[in-house]
């Protein structure tokens, strides 16, 4: 057995497996954990940084949603039956894992061979060329499948290079061919992952991979090594802040931590000094998957089922404090909250009194038929829901839906309060009055409210969908007509810094004045813009879309103004929820846009043959290699549109003037105006190095990839680098 | 005796019953078309297609229901006879609407491959493309269309907005058959778009009107030329689209032995063979100047020689060839009512199809005018346009020009497909 070098001098304990009888730090290390840690965790980091691939993200959120449009047929056909949901599930991701492990196998073999028959330690090139004879391939007609095992392959690949770049530097570690098949043990869990994301049981966590790999294996060195420091606890944060805003509730884990938890649980294999240490890593990788499992959304939905049944129930006059109180213990586990128990405990009690005083006009026999009637003629027709379907099928009424959604909503932001908050009476009783009337405002049609609580708007209200089965998103009852100026649309930030107007140019080819529907839509808690794709076509312009995010744009306060000429119908959210990813947090209200033209309307799909690409700028900073990397992707039209004025010869001021107009107002804006200052330095290096480089703009063009990327590279007493690369995913 | 009321009540109540149940099979429309070539459609046409046959359909349903409560009333003699007269109305409307259902259901099955329903969406968008540019100028909408292959040498068109067979429907999409000769060289879409064109614009009695005043001084030319109004509009509107490759492919089309060429019908709305070719080489030198429709034009006298056409029918064409430049004036630059006031070239410029712009826009955009979704998209038209002109230009090109045409046409038709 060949055994290779460690990336980490001194992390790991000998291999001969003499674990707990000799300390692997120097003694400056081990007199204090801080720096140890701290410099574990930067080469972890590293080792992470070199694992992560956007495809096996966007692999896995294919899976993810095949599996949860499967589980969500499922639960809209029996209602709330969530073991069906998970056969489905289950049944569906099964020859996945067969797949996976069968190709890991396979790889394992391939380089097994060829590490035992090489004399010497294999290079790179060496375990390129032994795996590529591994063939990658499913017998099983599922497109994602075949996208994730792809994406698996490279994943592997890029583990066995994390092994080779360790045997570069000094110590040991097991050979390629051992870590590549101990990698098999972790297709299962990652497959269970996969599908408690799709069944929403996995906890939106915020996670710190390096850290925890590094604690993790420090944490063992320490501990067998004697000292009295304990484990450092592996942080499971369920707090997000974002400077000094109040703490904001994604919608649902995030499909990026199921590649950190596969890459963290590679990355220790590969440090592992022994076999008897990758298993003791991969089984308490297993107890940490099987406990991070979260029922909360389920239990939320049975919540409001039972609500809706009592409440159907109440007589008139009669108290609803009681189910208030029963229903928000359910609420607040989907929600963040800053509050202790005891802080928790006095605002459900305070709300529920609250709540109930308000919603007791509007319960009994006689009030709930008029409110509903209310609530459809407020445009529910428009989401197919007719008064009649109360109590069928296992759909509820919109009256009872109306008080969930106020009681919901009215949580929600009370939940953002903090103890020291909650200690003022006073303050409870304005933060609820206040979130009550915000709460009600969007949930009940103007007609069932006071004048002076009424606010002038669309005149809709927000309709929990789908109307079958477990309520995932909400829509507005009303579809709004809008008129689109050019320059109102570029004024408009959207997605990763874009502004409206570059995604209507990128999509549609629309560069003048707009005439569109605006569909929107808010966030609850297990919203995926999947899901919202699913069950409105509108969405991805008739054609089930590849990027459902893409299509829904976050309706900020500053969108709303713009487009609704009301920005209290929008909501501002934190940064992390306004990239490209599928990240949403509840509150967000969402749009999306259908171009009218004619009898034929066109979402934000677009009928592009085959162009998905939307343009954006990336900007990447390394002090350790004092390297900065600014990288402008133009879609399939910008690039196209800049190569014409590049071959009809027109001033380069033109194409410096479509590039001004993309990459300005994100380097502006993005990541609270941190990236500002490049605005000056890309515009003077574009301007001195475009000019001469025409042909290579013209040549990337016409290469059959999607859009091209211009990238911009300062490192520290070089030249000035500017590639041009074919492809917007290029940098 | 037998019991004449007991015979006809059977019968009647039999008849009721299967005319009800033979309803029930044209609900599915998948009995008319597979479900492969349903989702061969993009997918907003398949969502008005099959809106518009449910709705004649559940007409018919309901018409049976009628028909039912009818029959388990019906006591008297009388009642009876009445009913079976409904049933024989009954009867007519499925048979009607079967036609139609049957008919639509012919066409999206012609969608038989991916392959080819990605080249008659492609051929969809073209259509609809075309008719865009001029009805939304004029704020009218573009309907949905439907192309469709079938056998034969020509291509016609069931027009939006007619009512169909049942008297009822509105067809709401435009029906649009082309051959399978010419699914290489579509510009007969743009032919038949033009006819949905000049209806819903009401551009063909005007023209008309336009061709017989300024022909008035020769009444038998004014008279036949304005018979030939309907399709010398859709002749237009498909040369203003695709300019020289319109010409060229009715050319290739209506290019027989001396007998077809000359054929006079006398209600025939198609002009004189030997006429509508000289129409369209006369469009391009009166929009274009010189260009290779003159040798099409000198080919096409030297083919066609008059002294071979009927004695009869000599004066008649040699007067129609004289007057072509001022017929050609009329169709491309005379202000109508139904373009608002405006002629149709300030509507659509032919001259972005002129040979001159088409080679503008190959070096303009670089090699990826045929491969870049983002030409193909943007420029359909007027690659249609190109296409034709290589082809009727560079026929040692051939190949390679049917080949890359077929590329983009497919990119084009992939690009609108339906996924759901």
């Amino acid at each position: 057995m060949v055994y290779m070098e460690t990336p980490f001098p001194g992390l790991l304990a000998d291999p001969a497996g003499e674990a707990g009888t000799d300390t692997p730090f120097l003694s400056q290390y081990f007199a204090d954990e801080g720096p140890a840690l701290a410099s574990a965790e930067r080469e972890v980091e590293q080792l992470l940084e070199g694992l992560h691939d956007e495809e096996f993200d966007t692999a896995v959120a294919r899976l993810v949603e095949q599996a949860q449009a499967r589980a969500d047929v499922v639960a809209g056909i029996d209602g709330r039956h969530p073991r069906q949901s998970e056969q489905a599930v289950l049944r569906y991701l099964r020859p996945l894992t067969e797949d996976a492990e069968d190709l890991l196998s396979r790889l394992a073999d391939a380089v097994e061979a060829a590490e035992n028959s090489a004399p010497v330690v294999l290079s790179a090139a060496d375990l390129d060329a032994a795996m590529a004879r591994a063939e990658i391939s499913t017998a099983r007609p599922e497109p994602a499948f075949e996208e994730f095992l792809g994406a698996l392959a490279k994943k592997a690949k890029a583990v066995a290079k994390v092994v080779a770049k360790g045997a570069a530097i000094v110590s040991k570690v097991l050979p390629t061919g051992i870590i590549l098949r101990q990698l098999i043990r972790l297709v299962r869990p990652l497959v269970e992952r996969v599908a408690k994301l799709a069944l929403d049981r996995l906890p939106p966590q915020l996670r710190e991979p390096a850290r925890q790999v590094a604690q993790r294996l420090l944490g063992r060195r320490t501990r067998n090594a004697g000292a009295s420091g304990e484990t450092a606890d592996l942080e499971d944060d369920r707090q997000y802040h974002e400077g000094d805003e109040a703490p904001v509730a994604p919608a649902g884990a995030e499909v990026s931590t199921v590649q950190q938890e596969f890459d963290a649980q590679a990355v220790m294999l590969a440090l592992a000094a022994s076999p008897a240490e990758q298993e003791l890593l991969l089984a308490e990788s297993v107890l940490d998957g099987r406990a991070a499992e979260d029922f909360s959304l389920l239990e939320l939905d049975a919540a409001r089922d039972r609500f809706a049944h009592a409440w159907e129930q109440l007589q008139e006059d009669e108290d609803p404090t009681p189910l208030v109180e029963q229903f928000l213990p359910a609420v607040l586990p989907v929600l963040k909250t800053a509050l202790t128990v005891i802080g928790r405990d006095k605002v459900v009690t305070f709300l529920a009194r609250h709540l109930g005083r308000l919603i007791a006009p509007l319960v009994g026999p006689k009030i709930s038929p008029p409110l509903s009637k209310a609530i459809v003629d407020a445009g529910m027709r428009l989401v197919a829901l007719e008064a009649d379907e109360a109590g069928t099928g296992g759909t509820r009424g919109p009256g009872v839906e109306a008080v969930l959604t106020l009681i919901e909503d009215t949580a929600a932001e009370f939940m953002r309060l903090s103890d020291e908050d909650v200690e003022v009476t006073a303050l409870l009783e304005q933060e609820a009055f206040a979130a009550v009337g915000r709460a009600a405002r969007a949930g009940f049609p103007p007609v069932v409210l006071r004048p002076s609580a009424r606010r002038a708007g669309a005149g809709g209200t927000w309709v929990a969908m789908p109307r079958r089965g477990p309520r995932r998103y909400r829509k507005y009852s009303r579809i709004i007509d809008v008129d689109i100026s050019p320059a109102a649309a570029r004024g408009i930030r959207t997605r990763a810094g874009r502004t409206l107007s570059t995604v209507l140019n990128d999509r549609l080819g629309h560069d003048g004045h707009v005439r569109a529907r605006l569909h929107l839509y808010q966030v609850i808690p297990g919203t995926t813009p999947a899901r919202i794709a699913r069950n409105e076509p509108v969405v991805g312009g008739g054609a089930a879309p590849t990027e459902p995010a893409a299509q829904l744009l976050p309706l900020t306060r500053e969108a709303a103004a713009t487009l609704l000429g009301d920005p209290e119908f929008g909501r501002d959210v934190p940064e992390r929820f306004l990239g490209d990813g599928a990240a949403v947090a509840v509150g967000q209200r969402l749009y999306t846009l259908e171009i009218v033209d004619g009898p034929h309307a066109t979402g934000l799909g677009g009928t592009r043959a085959g162009a998905t690409a939307l343009s954006g700028v990336t900007v990447h900073e390394d002090p350790r290699t004092a390297t900065a990397t600014v990288a402008i992707r133009l879609s399939e039209t910008l690039a196209q549109t800049v190569a014409a004025q590049a071959r009809a010869r027109r001033p380069v001021s033109v194409t410096l003037a479509a590039l001004a107009r993309l990459y300005d107002p994100w380097l502006s804006r993005a990541d609270g105006g941190r990236h500002a200052a490049w605005r000056a330095k890309v515009r003077r290096f574009l301007a001195t190095q475009l000019p001469g480089r025409r042909a290579e703009l013209t040549a990337a063009a016409a290469d059959p990839a999607d859009g091209l990327t211009i990238t911009c590279r300062w490192r520290s007493g070089r030249p000035l680098e500017l590639t041009i690369v074919a492809g917007a995913g290029g940098a | 005796m037998p019991d004449r009321s007991a015979a006809t009540r059977t019968q009647v109540v039999r008849q009721v019953a299967h005319w009800r149940a033979a309803t029930v099979a044209l609900a599915d429309l998948e009995n008319f078309a597979s479900a492969a070539a349903w989702r061969g459609l993009e997918r907003y046409l398949d969502t008005h297609l099959r809106a518009q046959l449910d709705d004649a359909v559940g007409h018919l349903r309901r018409q049976g229901d009628v028909l039912a409560a009818q029959a388990a009333a019906a006591r008297s003699p009388a009642e009876w006879e009445a009913l079976r007269r409904n049933v024989i109305k009954f009867r007519r409307l499925h048979q009607q609407i079967e036609t139609a259902v049957d008919f639509y259901g012919d066409a999206v099955n012609s969608r038989t491959s991916p392959r080819l329903a990605a080249l008659l969406r492609a051929c969809d968008t073209l259509a609809r493309r075309s008719l865009t540019a001029i009805l939304v100028p004029l704020g009218r909408p573009t309907p949905p269309v439907l192309t469709y292959v079938d056998r034969g040498m020509g291509a016609s068109i069931l027009r939006a907005g007619l009512r169909l067979w049942d008297g009822r429907t509105l067809s709401v999409a435009a029906a649009i058959k082309i051959t399978r000769h010419n699914l290489y060289r579509p510009t007969a879409c743009l032919h038949e778009a033009g006819h949905q064109a000049a209806f819903a614009l009401g551009w063909n009695e005007q023209l008309a009107t336009a061709l017989g005043r300024e022909l008035a001084e020769a009444p038998a030319l004014a008279r036949h030329w304005a018979r030939w109004a309907s399709e010398i509009a859709a002749d237009t509107f498909a040369f203003v689209h695709a300019g020289h490759a319109a010409v060229a492919a009715l050319h290739d089309v209506i290019a027989g032995d001396d007998t077809s060429v000359f054929a006079w019908r006398p209600r025939d709305p198609h002009p004189v063979a030997y006429l509508r070719v000289l129409l369209g080489t006369e469009m391009a030198t009166r929009t274009f100047g010189s260009g290779p429709w003159d040798d099409l034009a000198a080919a096409w006298r030297q083919a066609y020689p008059l002294t071979r056409a009927p004695s009869e029918l000599t004066p008649f064409l040699k007067a129609s060839v004289a007057a072509l430049p001022r017929i050609v004036d009329v169709c491309l630059r005379r202000p109508f009512a139904a373009f608002d006031g405006r002629s149709i070239v300030e509507l659509v410029d032919p001259l972005r199809v002129s040979p001159t712009a088409l080679a503008g826009l190959v070096r303009d955009a670089g090699p990826a005018l045929f491969t870049s979704p983002y030409w193909i998209h943007r420029e359909c038209l007027r690659l249609l346009a190109l296409s034709g002109y290589r082809a009727a230009t560079e026929p040692g090109a051939a190949t390679a020009v049917a080949e890359q045409f077929e590329h983009w046409m497919l990119h084009l038709g992939n690009g609108t497909e339906n996924t759901a």
